[in-house]
């Protein structure tokens, strides 16, 4: 039962199922997988070793957390056993709700934490920037004053290659230091019936649903799309949302001064009809549309330059703040080191809002699609505080408004006649839902009580595969672990190595996620041409 | 002068507990269920110490894997060998029924027993923080608990079940007591000088036995199916560790392989079935009105 015996057992049974040509591990793996791995749980032990745990004795017990998704709990306890048989480790495990997770995880509550992320801009800064010493996704206690240089270098840089040659090399540092331990790539796995037109696949997974139609066989005949999004958005105050559901949501509650194109997920105008970039892409100058809030009033440029210089407020404690800290002082204000009005956004009268960077930022315009960036109506937030989101009393300039949002069950949109642009919706009403579980989601599809998923429980991939309402691709996300440094041993890079060198990604992506991902060594997706790790 | 002594004799060997253990093993269906129960729960002692899989190794070349030669109920989704987790998890299944209700069990007859000693105030008191305790729903107090403690350690599963299934039997216990409180031979007991101490041990205790015991084997069924309620839900047992809980959820995740909710629905139903006859046959053993 010891855990040193095992070890040889697991190899013995991989080198013997290489052995036969038609077994299953063979196709599709062109070097042999036990050596390569052998060596790397050899080189594990040894770090794990040196840094004073040989055979993991005296390690002491940590906990990884996760939220509760079959897919998470299967990768927990394959990490786990990996950990086990392969350093003499124990961990345990422990799933908790998608709110409370992130809060354990956004608070440094936490020794071992899966996470993951979907970058809300197509460069590998999106992800490298999560790393730095003031993000506030990074948690986990680790910073570097040579890795937050060379972000800060590789922003000053307008040779697009040097540029990726600098955040390559930062990339390159964190991945030595092992703060994280990276695990795969997203895949986006999609069910949609048929009768669904007009959504495509795009690497940001983002479908804005206005111009869906529904049309022909098995139609529903109220023409209600229904959705389900899974977890529950954390906040609907566009100033707050930091999650993934809150972005799908508030996108279509609110406007932004650009929106994804259905097809691709480029930037395209919305609030703004179109905007110009100064020569030395710091100025951006935006041109707003025509268009009225829910309640009546004139959506102005004053009301976006207000509601900036309110996300970006010291008491504001949003994660995606950090998004906005590209735009002049942004960071300083947010630190408390500036005033509010310092913020590099003015309104020069009602149609026009000039931002001015803090340094060029060629993706800005994807940044402008975030909902931090999203107006909200002053008067109402002033009125009404923290309670200005509650379905009463919202005021929104988007395409649709919620009618009902059941807790934990449903949310229920429908047009908003005032939206400016009202009569050009295709979709008039849809549903979102919040099944967490595969499962029952899938029997929901199934039944047709819902019509689109973008999760397939994992032992099912393989079968839904072949099927014409499976939609699928790679998406700019990646899966992946953090350690908390403020946890002994952890701050120990080698120990993070050892962690990290011990887990087998092929085996994850292959025998427990089945769906095509990519096992992966690195934070960025391999979604950039000409950007390398070095 | 011989007719007493033989009545004497007669009676020893018609005391009432051996008279219930008579009319016990007379009931067929009960003396199977013993019998099943003892295969089931030195199965999940003996096979696995026996058997050559860990219960925590992976086999990453057979996921999912159907009942073969090697692996006798198939592999989970983590290559892991059924067989021994269903037996493995029926430990902790049979170890949280057990202990939980020894908890409950004990909890409940102290609390009863002072209670209806006590008598008058005192008692009434105790029986309303009974009756206070029974408007919450259990289920609901014990998964507040549960995620408050954020432990998931087995001991707080059986601890926190244990705590709060003690309320039937304390009124269960308490009635017994008020009712043999004023029994002749408890009175004769007190006349003749006997302490407290001793009436509670040598008079109350056996009287109560028979209907404690029959609770105590209803009480560990809903225990085990508390438990597996609570893993359902995600609470309870965590990785490695397994209970026949957690294997059934599991299983109920994936109904096309029938082998994962088979065999540790299998072992949960024959359990919980024998526990329920035996708790049964007791009941009508103890029955004195069925003589």
């Amino acid at each position: 039962m010891s855990s040193r015996s095992s070890l040889p057992l697991v190899l013995v049974l991989a080198a013997a199922a290489c052995g036969k040509p038609a077994s299953p591990a063979a196709q599709g793996a062109p070097e042999s997988p036990a050596r390569p791995q052998a060596s790397a749980a050899d080189e594990a032990r040894r770090l794990l070793a040196e840094a004073g745990y040989p055979d993991g004795k005296g390690f002491p017990e940590f906990e990884i957390i996760y939220n509760k998704a079959e897919w998470h709990t299967k990768i927990a306890a394959a990490i786990q056993e990996m950990w086990r048989s392969k350093l003499g480790i124990k961990v345990v495990t422990r799933n908790t709700e998608w709110k409370v997770y992130l809060d354990l995880v956004q608070k440094g509550r936490f020794d071992i934490a899966r996470r993951g992320y979907f970058g809300e801009y197509i460069d590998p800064e999106a992800f490298l920037s999560l790393f730095t010493a003031d993000s506030g996704y990074n948690s986990g206690g680790w910073t570097s004053a040579g890795y937050d240089r060379m972000i800060f270098q590789s922003d000053r840089e307008l040779d697009p290659a040097k540029r990726y040659a600098l955040l390559g090399k930062a990339e390159r540092l964190l991945l030595d230091e092992a703060p994280l331990m990276p695990l795969y790539n997203y895949i986006a796995h999609n069910l949609m019936k048929p009768f669904i037109k007009g959504v495509y696949h795009n690497v940001r997974e983002m479908h804005p649903l206005q111009n869906v139609t529904l049309e022909g066989e098995g139609a529903p005949a109220d023409g209600t799309l229904i959705f389900n999004i899974s977890e529950e958005p954390h906040s609907l105050d566009p100033a707050l949302a930091d999650d993934i559901a809150g972005l799908k949501v508030l996108m279509h509650v609110f406007e932004g001064l650009a929106n994804y194109d259905p097809r691709d997920a480029s930037p395209v105008p919305a609030a703004a009809e179109r905007w110009e970039i100064s020569p030395d892409g710091l100025r951006w100058t935006f041109h707003l549309r025509p268009a009225r809030w829910s309640n009546g009033d004139p959506v102005t440029a004053e009301d976006f330059a207000w509601s900036w210089r309110r996300a970006m407020s010291p008491k504001m404690p949003s994660a995606y703040k950090e998004r906005m800290y590209v735009v002049k002082n942004a960071r300083a204000i947010s630190r408390g080191e500036a005033s509010l009005d310092a913020l590099g956004v003015r309104a020069v009268d009602d149609r026009t809002l000039v931002v001015d960077l803090e340094h060029p930022a060629p993706y800005f315009a994807q940044l402008v699609c975030l909902m931090v960036y999203y107006p909200v109506h002053r008067a109402t937030v002033e009125r009404h505080g923290d309670k200005w989101i509650e379905p009463d009393r919202i005021v929104h300039n988007g395409p649709y408004r919620i009618v009902e949002a059941r807790r934990g069950d449903r949310m229920i949109f429908e047009a908003n006649p005032r939206y400016r642009a009202a009569d050009a919706l295709k979709l008039k009403r849809f549903i979102f839902l919040h099944v967490t579980d595969e499962r029952t989601a899938l029997s929901l599809y199934e039944t047709g009580q819902c019509h689109w998923l973008f999760r397939i429980p994992t032992d099912l991939v393989d079968q839904m595969r072949g099927r014409p309402d499976y939609m699928a691709g790679p998406i700019h996300g990646t899966y992946f672990y953090t350690f908390n440094l403020k946890k002994k041993p952890l701050d120990d890079v080698r120990v993070r190595r050892a962690l990290s060198l011990a887990v087998d990604r092929e085996t994850i992506v292959k025998r427990i996620l089945r769906g095509g991902e990519e096992a992966s060594d690195r934070l960025t997706p391999p979604l950039y041409p000409g950007y390398e790790v070095k | 002068m011989a007719a007493p002594l033989e009545l004497v004799a007669d009676v020893q060997s018609r005391s009432p507990g051996r008279m219930a253990m008579r009319r016990f093993f007379k009931n067929r269906r009960a003396v199977i269920c013993i019998i099943l129960l003892a295969v089931v729960g030195s199965a999940t002692l003996v096979v696995p110490w026996v058997t050559r899989h860990d219960y925590r190794e992976s086999d990453w070349e057979y996921t999912y894997g159907k009942p073969n030669g090697t692996y006798w109920m198939g592999t989970d989704a983590l290559g892991r060998d059924l067989m021994v987790r269903v037996f493995l998890g029926g430990r902790i299944s049979f170890a949280i029924g057990f202990l939980a209700t020894a908890v409950s069990v004990i909890i409940g007859v102290a609390y009863g027993a002072t209670s209806a000693f006590a008598g008058g105030r005192i008692d009434a008191v105790m029986m309303r923080f009974v009756d206070i305790l029974y408007g919450m729903p259990y289920m609901l107090v014990v998964i507040i608990i549960m995620s408050l403690t954020e432990s998931k350690s087995v001991l707080i599963v059986f601890l926190v079940l244990g705590l709060f299934g003690w309320l039937t039997i304390s009124r269960i216990v308490r009635g017994q007591v008020l009712s043999l409180r004023e029994r002749e031979f408890v009175e004769a007991a007190k006349a003749l000088g006997v302490g407290a101490p001793a009436i509670i041990w040598r008079h109350m205790i056996p009287n109560i036995l028979g209907p404690v015991i029959v609770y105590t084997t209803l009480a560990i069924p809903s225990v085990m199916l508390a438990e597996s309620f609570l893993s359902f839900l995600g609470l309870g047992v965590s990785e490695p560790e397994t209970s026949w809980g957690v294997l059934i959820s599991e299983g109920q995740q994936s109904l096309e392989r029938w082998w994962f909710v088979t065999f540790p629905g299998a072992a949960l139903a024959i359990t919980l079935f024998c526990l329920n006859s035996i708790g049964d046959g007791l009941r009508d053993a103890f029955d004195v009105q069925q003589k």
